[in-house]
């Protein structure tokens, strides 16, 4: 089995759309399982449509509350606090739940015993069922911790369904950026496919992301979306991955097809057979490497 | 005043509005500064560019165990809801990378025999770009897990009298919560397609929660989708300006030219967003 993981460093170069047309080209020939680790702002089911088979909750992370009855507002908490996270307002010491971090060191120094550290409900969890094959996916609630913690759950269940039912490939929607989740991402995968754009921010953040797979130890494919609104800077990229031992697998021009796709819900080869030739030799080059 | 210029999704164009609003505010006679809180990938300094002034790194403290004075009781390892240190039989271990540097391990510690250190995880770069323009960018190391340490030293350097912009990182988790947090106006720019919808009705639970004014600029607008101006309309949540799909506007982007610069008709689609924060 392999795991494939798609990743941009910036965001909103195409990553989504690309991996929606490489599940649907993996799955034409072989069994595959989809994974959506871009999990505080996943768009992959909008295209995948999955049917949730199991819906399960994620816990993680820890937030203090305080038990106002028995504070004494000696505000030793503030001041041990290193998140700011406890206020002084209206003559009671409260918690402010986004700032907090769930450490329990406030708890621990609270001599009235009024602390208490509860776990956290961080989000859910869900294994489907798309017209793909299986499917785990999740959402992180809206403000929450842990998005590299759900990320690895997503991962270990991808995993163990892809075990179950002898699929060959894992392929993995990642989140942009280059911190936690997408560390949790791209570390054990056998391949990152990066789409970049070709900007003076998409080279940067590339750039980045590139060091990062080197960090890890993953190996790195380039697929450089809207190649034609900066000629230059694409052979720029270009050159680079050439001097850096990175192969550039794919271009694909600008096309707005790839909003009118999403607006049916529907990948872009589906949306438009051409492009299934262009993914057809990309998937052919995933698995030369 | 703090105004956040944020998305959800990624590259709907948050980076492009907010250095457009900032150069426009500035030909006004506005004083502002200008932060970049998208630490993991920043890049208003490639847009506008300015004078370096200085540099500093972002530390955080990490546990140093003294293994001479320690009795391997276990109390650091227990206290440590991130699982950042392990009491073996033959020393104390800690992982630096799950460390929150809270110092309930030092706290607890009965024979005080944990020390911490500073450790570099990100810097701070300050530029002068105009008269009444500084840029604040901050900058997360390659490999560092946590931005939002960078994130709130960074913001420790808002003005309380002028006005601040600051782009956020995409998402919804703890950095985009924290640029939330801090910050009076939140500007959702979002690009018009189902994705951008999805992720603006995520990023748009936090700004409720946090009870904070908002409002929305849609950019790469085509008019054949309607999703994005339903859900304002449903939220009542007043659409500032919508910034039509354009190749050329793609292109001048893609060189890190300022589209008000090269194109002055753009100021059309920035102004009613520069005079909210005015």
């Amino acid at each position: 089995m392999r795991q494939i993981v798609i990743i941009s460093g910036k965001g909103g170069t195409g990553k989504t759309s690309i991996a929606a047309a490489v599940i649907h080209t993996a799955s034409q020939q072989s069994k595959v399982v989809s994974a959506d680790c871009d999990v505080d702002a996943s768009d992959l089911h909008l295209i995948l449509q999955p049917e949730i088979k199991q819906k399960n909750v994620f816990q993680a992370g820890f937030k203090a509350q305080i038990d106002k009855d028995r504070c004494t507002v000696c505000r030793e908490c503030i001041k041990v606090c290193r998140f700011d996270a406890i206020f002084y307002k209206q003559n009671f010491c409260t918690i402010e739940p986004f700032l907090c971090e769930g450490c329990g060191l406030c708890q621990i120094s609270c001599n009235e015993k009024a602390i208490t550290i509860a776990q956290e409900t961080a989000g859910e969890w869900y294994i489907s069922d798309c017209r793909y094959g299986n499917m785990v996916h999740a959402m992180l609630y809206p403000g929450s911790e842990n998005s590299g913690k759900l990320v690895t759950m997503v991962r270990h269940q991808a995993k163990l369904i892809s075990e179950d039912t002898n699929a060959e490939y894992i392929i993995i929607d990642g989140p942009p950026g280059i911190g936690c989740p997408v560390i949790a991402s791209i570390t054990g995968t056998d391949l990152a496919l990066a789409v970049i754009e070709p900007t003076v921010s998409g080279i940067h953040d590339f750039e980045r992301i590139q060091k990062l797979c080197n960090h890890f130890k993953v190996k790195i494919l380039v697929c450089i979306n809207k190649y034609d609104i900066n000629i230059d800077i694409t052979h720029n990229i270009e050159d680079y991955c050439s001097k850096n031992n990175v192969p550039v697998v794919m271009k694909l021009a600008f096309s707005d097809k790839f909003l009118y796709s999403q607006i049916q819900n529907r990948s872009i080869i589906e949306f438009d057979n051409s492009y299934s030739s262009t993914f057809s030799l990309l998937w052919s080059n995933i698995n030369y490497d | 005043m703090n105004v956040l210029v944020a998305s959800g999704k990624g590259g709907t164009g948050k980076t492009t509005v907010a250095c457009n609003i900032a150069h426009y505010l500035c030909k006004q006679g506005e004083n502002l500064k200008l932060f970049d809180a998208d630490v993991e990938e920043p890049n208003l300094h490639l847009f506008i560019k300015g004078e370096k002034l200085a540099e500093k790194p972002v530390n955080i403290l990490i546990p140093q165990v003294i293994q001479d004075k320690c009795t391997h009781c276990g109390k650091c390892a227990e206290v440590c809801r991130y699982n950042a240190i392990a009491v073996l039989k033959s020393g104390v271990l800690v992982f630096p990378e799950l460390c929150h540097s809270c110092g309930a391990c030092v706290f607890i510690c009965p024979e005080h025999c944990i020390i911490e250190n500073n450790k570099t995880i990100g810097k701070i770069t300050y530029y002068r770009v105009a008269k009444g323009l500084e840029l604040i960018s901050g900058e997360l190391n390659i490999s560092e897990p946590m931005p939002t340490p960078v994130i709130k030293k960074l913001l420790k350097h808002t003005t309380h009298d002028g006005i601040n912009i600051i782009d956020a990182a995409p998402g919804t988790g703890c950095s985009f919560t924290a640029s939330v947090y801090f910050s009076d106006i939140i500007l959702l720019v979002t690009e018009n397609s189902p994705f951008g919808l999805y992720d603006l009705s995520l990023a748009y639970i936090v700004v409720k929660q946090l009870n904070k004014q908002c409002y929305i600029c849609i950019n790469k607008y085509l008019d054949v989708y309607d999703g994005i101006d339903k859900f304002a309309e449903k939220n009542n949540i007043t659409v500032l300006s919508r910034i039509p799909e354009e190749r050329r506007f793609a292109e001048t982007y893609s060189k890190g030219e300022l589209l008000i610069e090269t194109y002055p008709e753009f100021e059309k689609y920035i102004k009613p967003i520069a005079e909210i924060i005015r």
